[in-house]
C-alpha cells in the first residue's frame, strides 16, 4: 500500500457516509422540480439543485479540513515520514473522489428511477445532464473554499466563518451568472468555477502543515492567504450591505421628491401630491424649480392624464438589463415554456405520477424543426386546451387532441399581422359568459387589420375587450441624466420633441438628508473599486445601486471625481490607522506593511480585517526570564 | 557527540502566563529520560515543541539534530511518538491501523508489530473504538516501535489506566526498548515505573527544570534525615526541603557531609541516620507545596493568614 493509498483508506467510513448523504441531498433536489422534469428540461434555474450542489460542496471542503482537528488525530497523523503537502493532497483527493460520485450517481439514480418508473419516452435530451455538471460545478468551487476556511491556522472561529463566507459571495455572484445570458456561453462559467478552485487550494496548500496557535503570529503565507480572503469577504459583504443602505435612501429620495404630471389641458408640471386635512383624498399642488411650492391646485388626481411616481429609471428602458432573465419564455396564463435553442416547448404535465405537482412534457415542435424566435410567446386560454405561439407576428398552434403534436401555422384574416398582444382584465361584467371564459381575463391579439381573442378558435375581438386595450402612452419619459440622487428628466412626445425638462438638485431638507446619507456610504466603499469605477465605470452604470451593487452609480460615467478622492482619502486615514492599531499591538513590520495595503486598497473593510485578524495576543512581547540552575544536577 | 535531544532556554508562553521559563536540558543518545512533573508543569507543552506541533517564544529545541521547527519527513521517521490520549483512528480495525502505519512509515516491519500485538493479546479484527484504553495504549506504542525508531517520545502513556494495565503496557515497552534499543524521552506520573525503566530523571516545577540528574546520583546524594531540636534547624546549603514533624523536622539533603551535618546538629539538636528517599518522596519534597490541594485553604485566605 503507498502512502497516497494509505492516507485514502484512513477516511473510507467518512468518504462513504458523505458520498451517501450527498448523493442522496442532491438526489432530493432534483426530485423537487421532477423526476422526469431533469431529462426533458434545461436545469438552468433549479435554484434547488444550486443551493444543495453548494451546500454539500462546503461542507464536504470543511469536514475534510477540520476532522483531524475535531477527532484529535492531527498531531497523531502529521508525526510521520511524509510531507504535509502530501498529507493535504491526499485529503483533495479524497474530496474529488466523493465530487466524482456526486456528479455521477445522482444522474443515473434519476434515470434508473425513470427507466423503472417513468415514461422513458420523454427521456429526449440527455445532453441535459451537461448542464446539471455545470451547475454541479458550483460544489467543486464550494469544497475548495471550504477547504481553505477550514485548513486556516487558527483557533478564531469568527477568522475561519469569514472565510467560509467567501463562498455566500462565490454564490450570490455565480447565481447572478447562472441566470443570465452569460451562461449560455458554459466556458466562462466553468472557468470562473476553475479558477475559484484553483485559488482556494493553492490558498489551502499554504495553511498545510502549520497547527493553530493563539500565541503566536500567523506565518507568513497563511496570512497572506487567509488574510486577504477574509479582507476581501468583509469588503464584499460590507459593499452588499452599503449598496443596500444607499439604495433604501435613493428610493426614499425618490418619493420625497415632486412628481411630473400632465394635466387634462396637455400641460406638465412639478407637483406635490398631499393629503387633505381631515379627509383621505389627495391633491396635487404645484411646485416650481427650486421645488417650492407655488400654492397653485392642480386638476384633480383623477382628471389628471398621465402621471409618474418617482423616478425609478428601470422603468424608462435606461437601466439595460445585464442579463436576461431566461431563454424560455413563459406563458401568459398557463404553466408552460417554449426553449428558443431546441425549439421544444414543455408545459404542465397532468398525469399524476409521483404526486410532485411541478413538471413539464415536451408536447411539440414548429414544423419541419423550424425554431421560434427568443421572442415567442405562447398563449393559453384557461377553458380551451389549445396551445398558440405568436411569433414574428405569425400564430401558430399546437391542437391537445390528435398528431402529429406539432404546432401548425394559423392563418390570419386578411393576410393580417401580429403587433402585440394584451391580457385584458374585465372585471365583473357580464361579458365574460357569452365569450365563455370562466375566468376574469383574456388575450387579445392586436394586428394591424383587426383586434382577435382566442378560444376554441381565432376570432375578431368583441367591441368590449377592444374598449379596454391599453394604448400607447402619448409622452414618454427619458433620464437625460440618470443621476442617483441628482437625475435631469425629460419629457418627450410622440414625434421625438422635449417638452418638458427637470433637473432633481437636493433642495428641500428630506431629499437632502437622503442625499447627503447616500454620498455618505459612498465614503465607506473600497476606495480602490471606486477609483476604477470612476476611471471607467459606464453610464449603464449610473443607473441604480441594484443591478450592480459593487460598483458605486455615484462616481461612475466620471462625475464626481471628488467623492472618488475623499474615498482615497479615506483609504488613507484607514491605513494610517490600521498602522497604528497593529503597533500598539506589537505586531511585526511585514504583517503591518501587507494589512496597510489592504487598507489602502479597501478602505475601512481592511481596518476591520486587520483588527479582527491580528490579535494583541500572537504579538505580545513575551519576556526572556532567568534561569536558575536545577536544584540538582548529574553530570 | 551530538544529544539525541537538546532543549537550549526554551520559553512558552500561554497568553501570559509563562509555562516554560527557560527549559534547559539534553538527552544522550540511548539513554532513557523520564520528563516529570504536576500537572500542568510544562511536560506536554515541552513534547509538543520537540516535535514541532508548537513554536517557543525564546530559546530553541534541537532533535536529532535538527531544529524541531524544521523537520523534515525523512527526520520525523526516525521518530516515534504517542500521545497521552493514544490517539489513533477509531474507526479502523487494528489491522486496518497496522497497513495505515505501513503504509505512511519507510521500514515498517509488520512482522514484528503483528507478533508484538499478539503478545498483547489484541484482536486484530477489533475496531479500535471497541478497545480497552490499555489495549489502545498497548496498540499505540506498538504501532510507533514498528519501524525501529532512533528516538522514542512517549508522552504519559500509561495515563488514564488502572495498575494492572500500567504494568503490562510497561512490560510491552521494556521488552520493546530491550529489542529496539533507542533513545527514549517520555513523561510520567508513575513514578515507580519510572524508577523502573529510567536512567535519568528531569523534574519540571514553575516551568523550570529542578531535576536533572541520572536516578543512581540522586540515590547516592540526596537523603532524608530527621532533625530533632529546638526551633528551627539552622540553613544549610544543600537543603532541599524542611518539613515539620510532631517532634522536630524532616529535612530532605542534597551532598550532606560532615560540615553539613555539624552545623545541623550544633545548639544539641539531634540528627536521625540518613534514610535514601524514593523517587516519589524526592518529588513530593521538592513540588508540593504544603498548603496546595483541593482541600487546601483557598489563595485569600492563605493571603489574610499571612498578613495576620
Amino acid at each position: 500500500m503507498n502512502p497516497t493509498h494509505a492516507l485514502l483508506s484512513k477516511d473510507n467510513l467518512w468518504t462513504l457516509a458523505l458520498t451517501a448523504i450527498g448523493a442522496g441531498a442532491l438526489l432530493i433536489a432534483y426530485s423537487m422540480r421532477g423526476f422526469d422534469s431533469m431529462w426533458m428540461f434545461p436545469p438552468r434555474h433549479t435554484d434547488e439543485l444550486f443551493a444543495t450542489s453548494w451546500i454539500a460542496g462546503l461542507v464536504l471542503g470543511i469536514f475534510a479540513g477540520v476532522r483531524d482537528e475535531v477527532t484529535g488525530t492531527s498531531e497523531y497523523l502529521f508525526h510521520r515520514p511524509l510531507s504535509q503537502a502530501r498529507i493535504h493532497a491526499a485529503r483533495i483527493v479524497n474530496c474529488a473522489i466523493v465530487l466524482f460520485a456526486w456528479f455521477l450517481v445522482p444522474p443515473i439514480a434519476h434515470w434508473v428511477i425513470e427507466f423503472l418508473f417513468g415514461d422513458l419516452a420523454s427521456f429526449g435530451m440527455p445532453s441535459f445532464v451537461l448542464d446539471h455538471w455545470t451547475i454541479n460545478a458550483v460544489m467543486v468551487s464550494a469544497c475548495a473554499v471550504g477547504l481553505f476556511a477550514s485548513t486556516i491556522p487558527t483557533r478564531s472561529i469568527l477568522v475561519r466563518v469569514l472565510a467560509a463566507g467567501t463562498g455566500i459571495l462565490v454564490m450570490l455572484s455565480s447565481s447572478l451568472l447562472l441566470s443570465g445570458d452569460a451562461v449560455t456561453a458554459t466556458g466562462p462559467w466553468l472557468l470562473v468555477h476553475a479558477a475559484i478552485t484553483t485559488v482556494f487550494l493553492a490558498g489551502s496548500f499554504a495553511n498545510v502543515g502549520k497547527l493553530a496557535d493563539d500565541d503566536r503570529p500567523m506565518a507568513r503565507l497563511s496570512r497572506v492567504a487567509a488574510g486577504s480572503i477574509v479582507a476581501l469577504t468583509v469588503s464584499g459583504s460590507s459593499v452588499l450591505g452599503i449598496a443596500l443602505l444607499q439604495e433604501e435612501h435613493e428610493f426614499e429620495r425618490r418619493q420625497a421628491h415632486p412628481r411630473i404630471v400632465q394635466t387634462p389641458a396637455g400641460t406638465i408640471h412639478l407637483c406635490d401630491q398631499v393629503r387633505v386635512p381631515e379627509t383621505f383624498e389627495r391633491e396635487w399642488l404645484e411646485v416650481n424649480e427650486d421645488h417650492v411650492r407655488t400654492g397653485t391646485k392642480l386638476p384633480h388626481a383623477s382628471r389628471v392624464g398621465r402621471v409618474w411616481p418617482g423616478h425609478k429609471y428601470g422603468d424608462f428602458g435606461l437601466n439595460t438589463p445585464r442579463f436576461r432573465l431566461d431563454r424560455r419564455r413563459r406563458a401568459d396564463n398557463y404553466q408552460a415554456a417554449v426553449d428558443t435553442d431546441t425549439g421544444l416547448v414543455h408545459v404542465a404535465w397532468s398525469a399524476a405520477r409521483w404526486s410532485i405537482p411541478d413538471r413539464f412534457e415536451v408536447v411539440g415542435r414548429s414544423q419541419e424543426n423550424e425554431r421560434f424566435s427568443d421572442d415567442a410567446r405562447i398563449l393559453h386560454t384557461p377553458d380551451a386546451p389549445d396551445l398558440w405561439i405568436v411569433d414574428s407576428g405569425a400564430l401558430w398552434r399546437l391542437r391537445s387532441h390528435g398528431a402529429p403534436r406539432f404546432f401548425q401555422p394559423v392563418a390570419l384574416p386578411d393576410g393580417d399581422r401580429l403587433r402585440e398582444h394584451q391580457t385584458v382584465h374585465l372585471g365583473d361584467r357580464d361579458i365574460l359568459h357569452p365569450l365563455g371564459f370562466s375566468d376574469s381575463s383574456t388575450v387579445a391579439l392586436i394586428g394591424d387589420k383587426g383586434v382577435y381573442v382566442i378560444g376554441d378558435e381565432l376570432r375578431a375581438a368583441p367591441k368590449a375587450i377592444r374598449s379596454e386595450l391599453v394604448q400607447p402612452p402619448s409622452l414618454l419619459l427619458e433620464a437625460v441624466d440618470p443621476d442617483p440622487i441628482t437625475p435631469t428628466i425629460a419629457v418627450v412626445d410622440a414625434d421625438g420633441e422635449e417638452r418638458f425638462r427637470h433637473t432633481f438638485e437636493l433642495q428641500r431638507f428630506e431629499e437632502t438628508a437622503h442625499g447627503v446619507l447616500t454620498l455618505f456610504w459612498s465614503l465607506l466603499r473600497p476606495p480602490a473599486v471606486q477609483a476604477v469605477t470612476g476611471s471607467f465605470g459606464d453610464r449603464g452604470l449610473a443607473t441604480g445601486f441594484s443591478s450592480q451593487p459593487f460598483l458605486d452609480p455615484l462616481v461612475a460615467d466620471r462625475r464626481r471625481a471628488w467623492l472618488t478622492f475623499c474615498c482615497i482619502a479615506v483609504g488613507l486615514l484607514c491605513a494610517f490607522g490600521t498602522h497604528r492599531m497593529l503597533c500598539r499591538r506589537d505586531v511585526d513590520a511585514n504583517a503591518r506593511r501587507f494589512w496597510i495595503a489592504w487598507s489602502i486598497v479597501l478602505g475601512p473593510a481592511g481596518l476591520l480585517s486587520a483588527a479582527l485578524f491580528e490579535r494583541r495576543r500572537a504579538h505580545a512581547d513575551r519576556p526572556v526570564l532567568e534561569i536558575a540552575p536545577p536544584l540538582i544536577r548529574s553530570a | 557527540m551530538t544529544s539525541a535531544i537538546r532543549f537550549d532556554r526554551v520559553h512558552r508562553y500561554f497568553a501570559d502566563h509563562a509555562v516554560l521559563r527557560g527549559l534547559d536540558f539534553t538527552v544522550e543518545p540511548g539513554s532513557i529520560f523520564a520528563l516529570l512533573g504536576r500537572n500542568g508543569a510544562g511536560k506536554t507543552t515541552a513534547l509538543r515543541i520537540l516535535l514541532g506541533f508548537l513554536e517557543p517564544h525564546h530559546g530553541y529545541c534541537e532533535i536529532l539534530g535538527t531544529d524541531s521547527r524544521k523537520l523534515s519527513p525523512r527526520e520525523r521517521g526516525k521518530i516515534a511518538y504517542v500521545g497521552e490520549d493514544h490517539r489513533l483512528y477509531a474507526s479502523m480495525r487494528v489491522r486496518e491501523a497496522i497497513e495505515f502505519e505501513a503504509g505512511t512509515r519507510v521500514g515498517f516491519r509488520r512482522d514484528f508489530v503483528t507478533k508484538a500485538i499478539d503478545r498483547c493479546a489484541i484482536p486484530l479484527g477489533q475496531r479500535i473504538f471497541q478497545l480497552s484504553r490499555g489495549q489502545r495504549a498497548q496498540l499505540a506504542l506498538v504501532l510507533s516501535v514498528g519501524t525501529e525508531p532512533e528516538l522514542l517520545i512517549f508522552d504519559d502513556p500509561a495515563l488514564g489506566l488502572d495498575a494492572v494495565m500500567r504494568r503490562e503496557l510497561l512490560d510491552a515497552l521494556i521488552d520493546l526498548l530491550a529489542e529496539v534499543g533507542c533513545t527514549v524521552l517520555f513523561s510520567s506520573h508513575h513514578l515507580h515505573d519510572v524508577e523502573r525503566i529510567a536512567d535519568r530523571v528531569g523534574i519540571l516545577h514553575g516551568g523550570q527544570l529542578i531535576v536533572d540528574a541520572t536516578l543512581d546520583d540522586l540515590k547516592s546524594r540526596v537523603q532524608r534525615r530527621a532533625w530533632i531540636g529546638t526551633g528551627t534547624p539552622p540553613p544549610v546549603a544543600g537543603t532541599l526541603c524542611c518539613r515539620r514533624r510532631r517532634d522536630g523536622y524532616d529535612l530532605t539533603l542534597l551532598d550532606v557531609d560532615a560540615t553539613t551535618e555539624n552545623a545541623l546538629t550544633s545548639g544539641g539538636a539531634q540528627l536521625a541516620p540518613p534514610s535514601t528517599p524514593t523517587l516519589e518522596e524526592l518529588f513530593l519534597d521538592l513540588t508540593a507545596d504544603d498548603r496546595s490541594g483541593i482541600f487546601s485553604a483557598s489563595p485569600s485566605d492563605q493571603a489574610h493568614e499571612a498578613s495576620a
